[in-house]
């Protein structure tokens, strides 16, 4: 027992923070409704923030650290508030979508402001340490961390118990419009507890920086840990995530006492992102989702719907038009740019099954890449090492696909919205840790080769070959879901997306619908991962990754979340990024992206809808203008002339 | 004994913890009828409503659907043994275009009808009630775009599409005007009147409209069923009378 | 030169969630009166209440409280004016004390006031619950709580929606009874409720509704039994 204790205290210390960021983000979720997926992205903004201000710009500590939490943390919690208020109402899927967009703005905007070198960091406070009992010997850090952690749960209980300020706020939490008859202004008390959220943020960040390092990603992602602690506390409740904080800090590090590396050491690091699985899991149907009144969305940019027969002509004759122009693109691309196009084409084809799911089907999923990296994996092993033909290889990644798509069918019977979006994170994050990470999967750093199939004795190990190969497999897929969309099939994912009430008691089985449809998605984004691996021809942990899902998500959005041509669009968007941009310009790329998603996220079609409805109002202000109608005019004076004669 | 009632609730209780929302109800709905269920509010016709379709278990007692113990089943295993139903808060395939909501019916009702069988009875049974219900000009806008009296005209022709034996409809008059009440009733009796057309069970606030339509009335209040009969007699029963007025002095 | 009335509703539409609940609603509370709401449900009784406290935006039409334009105002500026509100249901914060909800009337009046002590006073019964949470205590005590705190912010205007609803009939001769005090010390009210005696009683004037519209109007002798049952039971 007793040499279990220094790694229980270290569990105590490490599990504050956790608690600390727990409490954050359920703060804003009972208050204002926003489930902030972003959180870990404004502590790791934060924690440059503050190293900025005091190792660049030599601020001392006692300039520095008031600074950001009193100005810095404060004006970002605002600007969140700001943002999220005019989506109260919306679907889940919207705000989720926002969050997840704010994410990727503060990980893209990190660099630019402050640069991407390595930096230093010096300690914040002492290093020496002090005896504990009479063994234990804990570091004046630690115990910093612990008591500023405990000291800010116990001003924010303080703050809610004991004023009337807080009285307010929990009366808010309980019944918002009984609190506004009273006459609580709801908007102040959001506005306070966004406020109060971004300053245990910055806590967080800067408590985490020293052991964490300064790094955009790690970083954003350690705080995701706080996710379980949050839904522990079933959302709502600050005690609770405060103590699941520590407990998983606690758990971990215990665990960490009997393997620093190897299964153990895995199973720690994916341990709470298990732990979140398993909670929204087993307190799935207990969970309520804040803010479910759902507004209808002025959908569809409000142009009349063009009749079924018209539409599926006009489409399949654009996709069959792009799909030739498409197979000819080697005649005018080549070389390194030809590998470009044909990535984004594979891109596109994952996309597509993301389309499938969440445009149509309503079903959002944080973990299209997971699938993806288990059909590169298994071409890896197959294929590669393996020595079996590359077809075989793909067939047997998309088979191994099926069973975790029937696990993430599953999920999906029980959850939905919010939780179906953060218990797909938590299988993505398992895969990574659990699956992908292990070396004799992935090949460790170096990663494993995949080869360039040869089939009916046609080598396609050249990059024209390659590309008409892909070229092949997105045009049947894409034309295919074309031309399902406006069949049975189409209208079958999409009632299931517009109300799964009406289609349960029409007679739909839910059940089946969901899981057929995760496990067909899951097939064709493995079918995507193994030409992704033949074409990289070497396949890493990080092409896969939970943040692969997510920068898929927004690049479909983008693109068009309901459309086909919005997967391409996505793919587009993604071989954009592997051309040879000077530097400065690229880091403005994802930017751009997580911006772009902000101001169409209530617009289904995307950049399409928006280009479209653009042009329709230039050409009504065109035709508006008081132009020389030259055939007109003599008609109208000969009529005048005859008329009068 | 006549023949089997389209759909029958048999001594069906609902406990919610400590509350008992239905106790021993008792529900007929005879084929080529439409039978009205009212009562005043938090009467228990929402859950009697959810026990009819599925969407909650009964504490004790038991639903047959044409004869044939239902009990157990989950909304769409009864979906397709012909009971459809409305909704009162509009339940439309928003996003979707109106000839897409009814055909998605048809097919959300017949098996194997997902991989394209029977194009050909659909098209006939979603143009009989696109004729019936006077949606042709509805055909291409989003069912979003409408406005609650097209919805509702809508969510009936979902229903019918779907060739049930069973109609629930849940407060259809809610948010509709008085000429969109009339015109809903005369659909509704058309519907009815038609040869073998669906019993009707009619969930309904809009006493005029229940009185004027409905053949047979079940009145519930506080989980009872107070009184049942023809309109004329529920309208004269003095514990219906009680039951909306608050009286407290019950003859 | 009679003062402002306490509230005036002219043409007021609502709809929300895609249905249409009021359309062109005109009611009038004179300074010092109790006006009754009453007709079947879904008749648009409570939509109304929820227009004038704010918590629903009105397409068309005015509200006006003591003459002062209230439509397009928040819910905590209506508030200010001095309109209270007893919602339908339980309208206690169930997570927080009962002192704790007593001490929201802070939020609502200015000055010296005693709120837990007031509310002991009109009803004794919650003097020994002040440390529990609010939905701990029974129906009938919620609603006492509910009404208590309503009372004590000193309010020109009273909406009551339904205040009976699924409770035994002494507490609700309670309830009435601090309704009745409150109503002849001068304070308007605009009462819904389904137990249609009790509200005819203590009434000054009296509206029928029925899908959104105001189908009847009168003193309460007027509307006694013939016109109401039309609307509640069919013509």
């Amino acid at each position: 027992m007793s040499a279990l204790w220094p790694f229980l205290v270290l569990g105590i210390f490490s599990g504050s923070v956790y608690g600390l960021a727990a409490m954050g983000v359920v703060l804003t979720y009972k208050t204002a409704g926003v489930f902030n997926f972003a959180y870990g992205a404004v502590a790791m903004f934060c924690a440059y923030t503050y190293w900025q201000l005091h190792d660049a710009w030599h601020l001392p500590a006692p300039v520095a650290l008031p600074l950001l939490l009193l100005v810095v943390a404060p004006l970002l919690g605002l600007l969140l508030e700001r943002l999220f208020s005019p989506l109260a109402g919306l679907s889940a899927e919207v705000q989720i979508v926002a969050s997840l967009a704010v994410l990727a703005a503060l990980e893209a905007l990190a660099p630019i402001l402050f640069g991407t070198q390595d930096r230093a960091l010096r300690d914040i406070f002492p290093r020496s340490t002090v005896l504990v009992g009479n063994r234990l010997h804990v570091g004046e850090d630690q115990l910093a961390m612990l008591l500023i952690t405990l000291a800010s749960g116990a001003a924010l209980w303080w703050l809610l118990r004991r004023t009337r300020f807080g009285t307010a706020t929990r009366a808010v939490v309980d019944n918002r419009d009984l609190a506004g008859m009273i006459g609580v202004n709801g908007a102040r008390i959001r506005r306070a507890a966004w406020v109060v959220s971004s300053i245990f943020a910055a806590l967080v960040g800067i408590l985490l920086s020293p052991s964490q390092g300064l790094d955009v990603y790690q970083l954003t992602v350690v705080v995701i840990y706080a996710f379980a602690p949050a839904v522990l506390g079933r959302l709502v409740s600050l005690p609770w995530a405060y103590g699941g904080g520590v407990l998983l800090g606690v758990t971990q590090s215990v665990l960490s006492k009997w393997g620093a590396s190897g299964s153990v050491a895995d199973v720690e690091a994916a341990l709470p992102y298990l732990a979140l699985l398993l909670l929204l899991v087993f307190m799935g149907r207990g969970l309520k989702e804040a803010g479910t009144t759902v507004r209808p969305v002025a959908s569809g940019s409000g142009s009349p719907a063009p009749t079924t027969r018209r539409l599926l002509d006009r489409r399949v004759a654009l996709g069959t038009g792009a799909l030739v122009a498409a197979a000819a693109v080697p005649l005018v691309v080549s070389g390194p740019r030809l590998h470009d196009v044909t990535a984004g084409a594979v891109y596109a084809l994952i996309a597509l099954t993301l389309v499938v799911l969440s445009g149509w089907a309503g079903q959002i999923s944080l973990a299209q890449f997971s699938f993806a990296g288990v059909g590169a994996f298994t071409a890896a092993h197959l294929a590669g090492s393996g020595g079996r033909h590359f077809l075989l290889a793909a067939l047997v990644g998309m088979a191994l696909a099926v069973p975790l798509g029937l696990v993430v069918g599953f999920l999906s019977l029980r959850l939905s919205g919010l939780f179906l979006a953060l218990v797909t994170m938590a299988f993505a994050l398992l895969m990574d840790n659990l699956v992908f990470n292990r070396s004799d999967v992935s090949g460790g750093l170096t990663g494993v080769t995949v080869p360039r199939p040869e089939i009916l004795g046609l080598s396609l190990a050249g990059r024209v070959g390659f590309y008409e190969l892909v070229v092949a497999v997105l045009g049947t897929v894409g034309l295919g879901a074309l031309l399902l969309f406006r069949g049975p099939v189409g209208r079958r994912l999409q009632i299931l997306r517009d109300s799964p009430l009406a289609a349960s008691t029409l007679g739909v089985n839910l059940t089946t619908t969901k899981l057929v449809t995760f496990v067909v998605c899951g097939a064709v984004a493995a079918l995507g991962g193994s030409l992704y691996g033949a074409l990289q021809q070497s396949v890493t942990p990080q092409d896969f990754s939970f943040a692969a899902s997510l920068e898929l998500l927004l690049l479909v959005v983008l693109g068009g979340r309901s459309l086909v041509s919005g997967a391409v669009l996505a793919g587009a968007a993604y071989g954009v990024q592997l051309l040879p941009i000077p530097a400065g310009v690229a880091r403005f790329i994802p930017l751009g992206i997580a911006l772009g998603v902000l101001s169409l996220i209530q617009e289904p079609e995307g950049t399409l809808a928006q280009v479209r409805r653009e042009t329709r109002r230039c050409l009504s202000v065109l035709r508006r203008l008081p132009g020389p109608p030259p055939a007109a005019l003599p008609l109208q004076l000969a009529e005048g002339v005859s008329g009068g004669a | 004994m006549g023949p089997e009632p389209a759909l029958a609730a048999v001594g069906v209780s609902v406990r919610f913890g400590g509350l008992q929302a239905l106790s021993g109800i008792d529900l007929t709905v005879p084929t080529g009828e439409i039978t009205g269920l009212i009562g005043p509010n938090g009467a228990g016709k929402t859950t009697c409503f959810n026990v009819l379709t599925g969407l909650q278990v009964p504490t004790t007692g038991r639903v047959e659907l044409g004869g044939v113990d239902v009990t157990g089943w989950p909304p769409h295993r009864r979906g397709r043994a012909g009971l459809a139903r409305t909704f009162q808060r509009l339940e439309l395939f928003a996003r979707m275009t109106v000839e897409d909501n009814l055909t998605a019916a048809w097919e959300s009702a017949r098996p194997w009808a997902v991989l394209g069988r029977g194009r050909r009875d659909r098209i006939r049974r979603v143009a009989e009630v696109v004729e019936l219900l006077e949606l042709g000009p509805l055909l291409g806008r989003r069912a979003g775009e409408l406005s609650t009296g097209q919805g509702r005209m809508v969510e009936l022709g979902r229903a019918l599409c779907t060739g049930p034996r069973v109609l629930l409809l849940d407060e259809p008059s809610s948010g509709l005007d008085g000429a969109e009440t009339a015109r809903f009733r005369d659909v509704l009796l058309e519907v009815v009147g038609a040869g073998g057309g669906p019993a009707v069970l009619l969930v309904e606030h809009d006493m005029a409209l229940v009185m004027e339509v409905c053949d047979r009335i079940t009145v519930l209040d506080f989980g009872e069923r107070i009184a049942e009969g023809t309109p004329a007699g529920v309208r004269a029963d003095p514990a219906v009378r009680a039951a909306y007025l608050g009286e407290t002095s019950v003859a | 030169m009679s003062p402002e009335p306490a509230l005036e509703l002219e043409g007021l539409t609502v709809s929300y969630g895609g249905l249409r609940a009021l359309s062109g609603v005109s009611l009038v509370v004179p300074a010092g009166a109790v006006v009754a709401l009453l007709g079947p449900n879904g008749a648009g009784k409570s939509t109304t209440l929820r227009a004038v406290s704010g918590l629903v935006r009105s397409e068309a039409g005015q509200i006006r409280v003591g003459g002062i334009r209230v439509d397009r105002r928040p819910p905590h500026a209506v508030a200010r004016l001095g309109v209270v509100h007893v919602p339908e249901g339980r309208g206690v914060f169930p997570s927080l004390t009962v002192a704790e909800n007593l001490e929201m009337v802070r939020t609502a009046v200015a000055g010296g006031v005693d709120p837990v002590g007031g509310a002991v006073e009109l009803f004794p019964v919650l003097g020994s619950r002040l440390r529990q949470t609010a939905g701990s205590l029974s129906g009938g005590e919620q609603q006492m709580l509910a009404l208590a705190r309503a009372l004590l912010c000193r309010p020109r205007l009273l909406l009551v929606d339904e205040i009976s609803m699924g409770l035994a009939p002494l507490v609700v001769d309670r309830l009435f009874e601090a309704l009745r005090d409150r109503a002849a010390a001068g304070t308007p009210i605009l009462l819904v409720e389904q137990y249609v005696e009790a509200a005819l009683e203590l009434a000054d004037f009296v509206y029928v509704l029925d899908k959104g519209r105001v189908v009847d109007v009168g003193e309460p002798a007027d509307i006694r039994r013939g016109g109401l049952l039309g609307a509640y039971l069919g013509n």
